[in-house]
């Protein structure tokens, strides 16, 4: 096995393991991942958090700190100038090492913030690249650099050049960093998440300029992501990981249309996907990802395998299924010719939607969610009291002002919020949904005066007439707030380090004199089984569980007080793929059981509308679309929400959109565009979007439907469509 | 870049005024009125009565006694703004001419532990960060908690300590050799205090520059862990380049910005050292003017140190801002 | 089995066995997470010990010296140190130790005294010996955890005035240390208030705060102390003094804490729990109280663990430089007064001793605070 690969590859990983060294034990992060990428192709290595992708890509150019990492077995191919390299065992010849990187292999990184020096100019972090490695002088370093620059769509390269990190957008920062990365004209370069931390509308924009760049530059790309739609969109060929191990590789198609493994397939089914039937049950994948010093023996993923059999204690072979597709599962272990394989590929579905687990069933009293019916297509009705309003807020604003210098002078305003309307009723799920920093968490807070309201009124009625909020005394708001319950984004920080479980779900019990003492011990361990714990576990503290164990921590205490209204802001963006979907799946089953009327907030299209039974659409404090869920989806009015769902990345492969993107960054939300906030990035726009604001009205034809374009009414814009024979697994499994 | 400065400039003034408050109402703190004091005790000097009464008049009409405090302390304010810094009973001299080389020499001597604090400082704590659970990290890790455990006084005791009993000293190591302590300024007499100005600056600047290892060590530490030292890596460039143009740059900052903060310590290390090791700096002067309750020097040369690290602590602002294009922008 | 797949449900039973099996980090609590933490650091603990060593021998200070701090020894001045020994001029070994008696005379040519050994008598030492009277705590008594019969014992030596410098050192210290103590008492409670309002109401109340503590900490601090030691009245009574110059230290100590408090409360206000509290109906009070205090504790104690040296030394400088407490009162810094002068200190070398004890406590209390701030790094691995 020790020679260098053939002359296609530029990179051939052979059963690389590498562990940690800490003082609990030894680790190993990576076990026996092969992988290759060849001339021109893209390649994506996909799997949830601390799956040992990163360890993986950083072991290529030795990013990995040894100690405490151990590099105990495999072989790093890379081809570089000088002929095919063998990485790994240059770690200890920095030299050599230096010399491939920049040059032949290069990387860029998940968080584009963080990732430009602070104190340096863009120009000359790039051409420091360039004089590294090859002997020009600085003026055509700096030539080059422009070039560059312009290469990756920074508008006006040559004053970007005297610019720093901090006056840059994410996006602006993603782009320097892919010019610098590419300056030396690498054969690979190895993309480390490189788009998780940006909005979706700026993730397009870079997979496009990253897919363009393969072409233009003729390089290879190694994409890491936790992303299904990413890797669809981008990738040739695809690697699926989990724990340290490469579960399946095959080529794009095959691995979206016949994935064979168990894992990839509770991938696909538990992503939310504009194709999916809204309000139903996602097939998740049971439990959650073990730490690295549980792995369990044998094949990795048995513990959370629907078809788990006795040999799977024993590590199952790579099982080559066709030219180009590999599984490791015990599944197609004799040749692939076992009833499993087609079960894996053709009818029966491997997930079922059915609760027939003994173990939920007696934690939860499952109400089957109407969707989730064989052939029902009541998902849409619409739930019990539709006229009534539960919540009612008008023309809500949140305006901050920024303060500057020793008197704290006010020298601007920033408008989070700037006039929304929203009304919710009861049983009904809002999906409020928007990029970063258009104010839908500050909805979210406004409605619950966690802020105060700059303008505006705030209705909300717990059971029965609607009861204005907007400026009643804290004492006052106590009272209503014991109707309305809130989850958060971050299910670290929303739990208290220092509390046990039962204080923290009792928490609002005891204040609101619900309960005392065994009481409310009582009423924690119910809530508790509601949310799929144990009642035992609430003497443990927050340490103790995993991200979606405490996000069911987090519901069971917005829930103690039985109320009629949820605010879940981005419960589930913070959580891996498959937790991710089991959240969901809580939260639809629960709002039946209780009848909650909820205010979804996220800034995944797909997941809200996976959600809702209405959405709002909101761009920089302003609601610009406004509607039934699916029609929303199906028939957007707004050039914004259609720029949004082109923006989303699906898990289809060669389902190009021809829809046009959004052109450059969110505007400074202290400085929104005049007129209509959205000319700035609008392809539609005419003269009257630079001048007049466009108001919130109800599409011809649609009582229902709003939008805030001028000419919602004449443009035809593009949604997407519901497709049905599509072989996204999501439709496949939804069929029976 | 030009607002900040102003900005700083602005705080700075308002700084220097509250100070000013504060010593005045420190002043004003002790029981017993000071003229009665003062009276007291040039009887007790046996001064001419004549000059006694002139003199406490003098004091009278100067500060304003018996008047408004917020009267005596715009007159005593102004006094001190134009360089009077008041009259020592003690001495019967004006404090200004009681302090001037010693204040001046308190304040190069300040400057320059300050500088040796960082030349010392930065480099080892870059070397233990960058050498991290190395025998280098361990030693200085733990030397730097040693020294900032042991306060500078007992710095200076010990070393006389071991020069009484080692060396068999009988006076104390002074700033110059005996033929130069009264001597003027000369080159010779420079070069003289270069040779017995370092033990002084080791002895004073000790706590401060272990604490600054720690600190360096840290920030360094965190700022290897930063993104930003990854892509500088990717480029291919060498350690040596990583650590001083990329890391150093930004893990330097919080230790310059710390100035501010070392720089009482430094001249409050200096004043006691300078009393224990009898040196010509401000704090005999200090503590002298403490024990004869001669509470306008006393106070003066409070004042003129909190004013010169008002001083210093703007100075390294715009260093800062200067050096990190963060702050330099954000006005 | 096999069908289980589609719903999540309570975690499999398996894997919560394996959980609890493998981790007893889940089911503590994360105070006890932390001393477990705190254990693995062996300096920190070792000086935990050492600080509580230090604390009982100076607090209990009239049992374990084993003289009056002001009984003079008139033929013993400026006694060098008699360390006790188990092996005599012989050779031969004894089971208790003992020192021999020593014999003034002068050194012909300087003049100065010279102490011999009289290899002849030896006294033995013995636990629990009666000795000078003494009250602790409205308890009289003459007992002393050890001492010679017919003969002092001079640990370290005796002054110029023939006070043995150990049973000194342990009554200075019950001052030193309990200076450092009640100081940062006090800073605490100023600085968790003051930082705490700071943080939470934000605001105008934040910006005058904050420019506040500028103020204060551009002060070079020992000057300020001694310029304010000044307004103490000489002719008050020591222990007035004593509080005045503890009350004096830490109302210039406080400014560091508050910040520390006030950068952790923003920190913490921000936190999406202090939110979910709200919406549980927790009022500003029951925030602070439950959520930003508990949290802040832990930081606050490092905080104020790295701050007690910094009065401590305080004090001893101080009270070194002749401002701070006044005798009869003793403390470190009192002690080291006779250390300054270079002909008492070339003839008794001994004089120094206060300056290790003084070091040994900050030495200690640095050791605790760092090994407590590790120990609560979120960061760092169990």
């Amino acid at each position: 096995m020790n020679t260098a690969p053939d002359s296609d590859k530029v990179l051939d990983i052979r059963d690389l393991q590498v562990s940690f060294r800490s003082i609990a034990g030894t680790t190993r992060a990576v076990n026996g991942v092969s992988l290759d990428v060849r001339s021109g192709e893209i390649v994506g290595l996909v799997g949830e958090s601390g799956c040992g992708k990163s360890v993986t890509i950083r072991s290529i150019v030795g990013l990995v700190p040894s100690p405490p990492a151990l590099f105990e077995e495999g072989e790093i191919w890379l081809r570089t100038r000088r002929g095919m390299a063998e990485t790994l065992s240059l770690h200890k010849n920095m030299k050599a090492l230096r010399q491939i990187r920049g040059r032949d292999v290069s990387m860029i990184f998940q968080e584009p913030m963080r990732s430009v020096h602070p104190m340096m100019t863009i120009g000359k972090q790039i051409t420091e690249g360039i004089l590294e490695h090859e002997i020009v002088d600085p003026a055509e370093a700096y030539d080059r650099t422009v070039e560059m620059l312009d290469l990756v769509g920074l508008p006006n390269p040559a004053a970007q050049m005297n610019r720093y990190a901090h006056e840059l957008s994410g996006g602006m920062r993603q782009r320097a960093l892919i010019a610098l990365a590419l300056v030396c004209h690498p054969q690979l370069l190895l993309a480390d998440e490189p788009t998780t931390a940006l909005d979706v509308t700026i993730q397009a924009q870079i997979l496009e300029l990253i897919r363009d760049l393969r072409e233009r530059m003729s390089m290879s790309v190694l994409l890491i992501t936790h992303n299904m739609g990413v890797v669809a969109t981008l990738a040739d060929r695809i690697s699926v990981m989990y724990l340290g191990k490469i579960m399946e590789t095959g080529t794009v198609e095959e691995i979206f249309k016949e994935p064979a493994h168990p894992y990839t397939q509770g991938l696909l089914a538990s992503m939310p996907s504009l194709f999916s039937q809204p309000k139903t049950h996602l097939q998740s994948l049971r439990g959650v990802v073990p730490e690295l010093a549980m792995v369990p023996k044998g094949c990795v993923f048995a513990d959370r395998c629907p078809h788990v059999m006795p040999k799977c204690d024993e590590t199952p072979p790579v099982v080559e299924l066709r030219a180009d597709h590999s599984a490791a599962c015990w599944l197609y272990a004799d040749g692939g010719e076992t009833p499993g394989a087609e079960a894996a590929s053709t009818a029966e579905p491997l997930v079922s939607t059915e609760d027939t687990s003994g173990d939920f069933q007696k934690a939860v009293e499952v109400i089957p969610v109407p969707g989730t019916e064989p052939g029902s297509d009541s998902a849409q009705e619409p739930p019990a009291d539709n006229d009534t309003a539960q919540l009612q807020i008008e023309n809500v604003a949140l305006h901050y002002p920024i303060l500057r210098g020793l008197l704290r002078r006010q020298v601007g305003t920033v408008r989070a919020v700037d006039g929304v309307d929203l009304t919710i009723h009861r049983g009904e799920t809002l999906g409020l949904v928007g990029e970063s920093g258009c104010g839908k968490t500050s909805v979210g807070r406004l409605v619950a005066r966690l802020v105060e309201p700059t303008a505006g009124r705030i209705r909300f009625g717990a059971d029965g007439d609607l009861e204005e909020i907007t400026h009643i005394s804290q004492k006052e708001m106590k009272r209503v707030r014991r109707a309305m319950g809130m989850v958060f984004q971050d299910p670290l920080s929303s739990l208290n380090a220092r509390m046990n479980i039962r204080n923290i779900v009792g928490e609002p019990l005891m204040l609101h004199q619900v309960a005392k003492g065994r009481a409310v011990d009582d009423r924690v361990g119910e809530l508790l089984e509601m949310v799929g714990l144990r009642a035992a576990h609430q003497s443990r503290f927050p340490h103790a569980f995993s991200g979606g164990q405490r996000q069911r921590i987090a519901i069971a205490r917005a829930l103690a007080t039985e109320p009629s209204f949820l605010v879940a802001d981005e419960p589930v963006s913070a959580l891996d793929v498959s937790v991710q979907a089991q959240i969901l799946n809580l939260l639809l089953t629960l709002q039946q059981q209780l009848n909650l009327s909820m205010l979804f907030i996220a800034h995944d299209i797909a997941v809200v509308r996976h959600v809702s039974d209405r959405i709002a659409v909101m761009y920089l404090g302003k609601i610009v679309e406004l509607g039934e869920a699916r029609e929303i989806c199906v028939r957007p009015v707004h050039p914004y929400t259609e720029a949004l769902l082109a923006s989303i990345p699906l898990p289809m492969p060669g389902l190009e959109t021809l829809r046009e993107m959004p052109k450059g960054d969110l505007p400074d939300p202290a400085n929104p565009p005049r007129g209509c906030r959205f000319h700035t990035r609008c392809p539609y726009k005419q003269t009257i979007c630079e001048q007049e604001e466009p108001p919130l009205r109800h599409i011809a034809g649609d009582p229902d439907h709003f939008g805030a374009c001028h000419f919602q009414d004449e443009l035809h814009l593009e949604g997407v469509e519901e497709i049905d024979d599509i072989h996204a697994p999501a439709a496949v499994a939804e069929g029976k | 870049m030009r607002t900040y400065i102003l900005q700083r400039f602005l705080q700075m003034i308002i700084v220097m005024v509250v100070v000013m408050l504060v010593s005045f109402i420190i002043v004003e703190l002790p029981p017993g009125d000071f003229l009665t004091t003062l009276r007291e005790q040039l009887t007790d000097q046996n001064v001419d009565p004549k000059v006694i009464d002139s003199t406490v008049e003098m004091y009278r009409a100067r500060y304003g006694l018996g008047e408004n405090w917020f009267i005596r302390f715009g007159k005593w304010a102004w006094s001190l703004m134009k360089g009077d810094m008041g009259y020592s009973m003690q001495h019967n001299r004006p404090a200004s001419e009681l302090m001037g080389e010693r204040l001046s020499l308190t304040i190069w001597i300040s400057i320059a532990t300050l500088i040796f604090m960082f030349v010392v400082s930065v480099p080892i704590g870059m070397l233990s960060a960058i050498k991290q659970y190395s025998a280098w990290d361990h030693s200085f890790t733990f030397l730097a908690l040693l020294g900032v455990s042991v306060p500078s006084f007992i710095t200076a005791l010990v070393f006389l300590l071991l020069s009484v009993t080692l060396l068999g000293a009988t006076t104390v190591a002074g700033l110059f050799s005996p033929e130069y302590v009264t001597a003027e300024w000369s080159w010779a007499k420079f070069v003289d205090m270069l040779k017995h100005v370092w033990i002084i600056l080791f002895i004073v600047g000790l706590g401060d520059t272990a604490s600054t290892i720690r600190v360096m060590r840290a920030r360094m530490l965190d700022t290897l862990g930063e993104p930003y030292i990854d892509t500088a890596r990717m480029k291919g460039l060498s350690g040596a380049k990583v650590y001083f143009r990329h890391a150093l740059r930004v893990a330097i900052n919080p230790i310059i910005s710390s100035i501010g903060l070392r720089f009482p310590q430094i001249i409050s290390g200096s004043t006691i050292v300078a009393i224990v090791l009898t040196l010509p700096l401000i704090g005999p002067l200090l503590l002298e003017a403490l024990l004869g309750e001669d509470v306008y020097l006393a106070c003066s040369i409070l004042v003129v140190l909190t004013l010169a690290l008002v001083i210093g602590n703007f100075l390294a602002d715009l260093a800062l801002a200067w050096l990190d294009p963060r702050i330099r922008f954000e006005s | 089995m096999v069908q289980n797949a589609a719903e999540d449900g309570p975690l499999p039973l398996n894997e919560t066995e394996t959980e609890e099996r493998f981790d007893v980090t889940k089911q503590v609590s994360y105070g006890r997470l932390i001393y477990l933490r705190f254990l693995r650091n062996h300096a920190a603990v070792v000086a935990a010990f050492a600080l509580v060593f230090i604390y009982l021998i100076t607090l209990v200070c009239p049992f374990f010296a084993p003289y009056d701090p002001n009984t003079r020894f008139l033929e013993k001045v400026a006694h060098p140190p008699l360390l006790p020994t188990f092996i005599d001029a012989e050779g031969k070994f004894h089971l208790r130790p003992f020192v021999y008696a020593t014999v003034q005379s002068r050194d012909p040519k300087t003049m100065e005294r010279m102490y011999t050994k009289d290899t002849t008598l030896r006294f033995p030492l013995r636990l629990f010996v009666r000795g000078d009277e003494y009250t602790f705590l409205f308890w009289d008594s003459d007992l002393h955890l050890f001492g010679a019969q017919d003969s002092p014992v001079f640990l370290l030596g005796t002054d110029t005035q023939g006070r043995d410098l150990f049973s000194r050192i342990l009554f200075g210290g019950r001052i030193s240390t309990t200076v450092g103590l009640i100081g940062v008492a006090i800073s605490l409670v100023l600085g968790i208030v003051i930082g705490m309002a700071s943080g939470y109401l934000g605001g105008a109340v934040d910006a005058v705060i904050q420019r506040g503590i500028e103020v204060l900490l551009s002060f070079p601090s020992l000057p300020l102390w001694m310029a304010l030691s000044l307004s103490l009245p000489r002719h008050w009574s020591s222990i007035r003094i004593f509080l005045l110059i503890t009350i004096l230290l830490s109302i210039v100590g406080w400014g560091g804490l508050a910040r520390v408090v006030r950068g952790m409360t923003l920190a913490v206000k921000s936190e999406e729990f202090v939110l979910a509290s709200r919406m549980g109906g927790g009022g500003t009070w029951w925030i602070l109280v439950r959520h930003i205090l508990p949290t802040n504790l832990s930081y606050v104690i490092v905080a104020a663990t790295l701050a007690v040296p910094g009065i401590i030394l305080g004090e001893t400088a101080l009270s070194f430089l002749g401002l701070g407490i006044q005798p009869p009162m003793i403390s470190w810094g009192v002690l080291l007064q006779d250390a300054q002068k270079v002909s008492f200190l070339s003839q008794m070398p001994w004089l120094i001793a206060p300056a290790f004890f003084i070091m040994a406590t900050v030495l200690a209390f640095n050791f605790i605070g760092d090994g407590l701030r590790d120990a609560l790094d979120p960061y760092s691995s169990f």
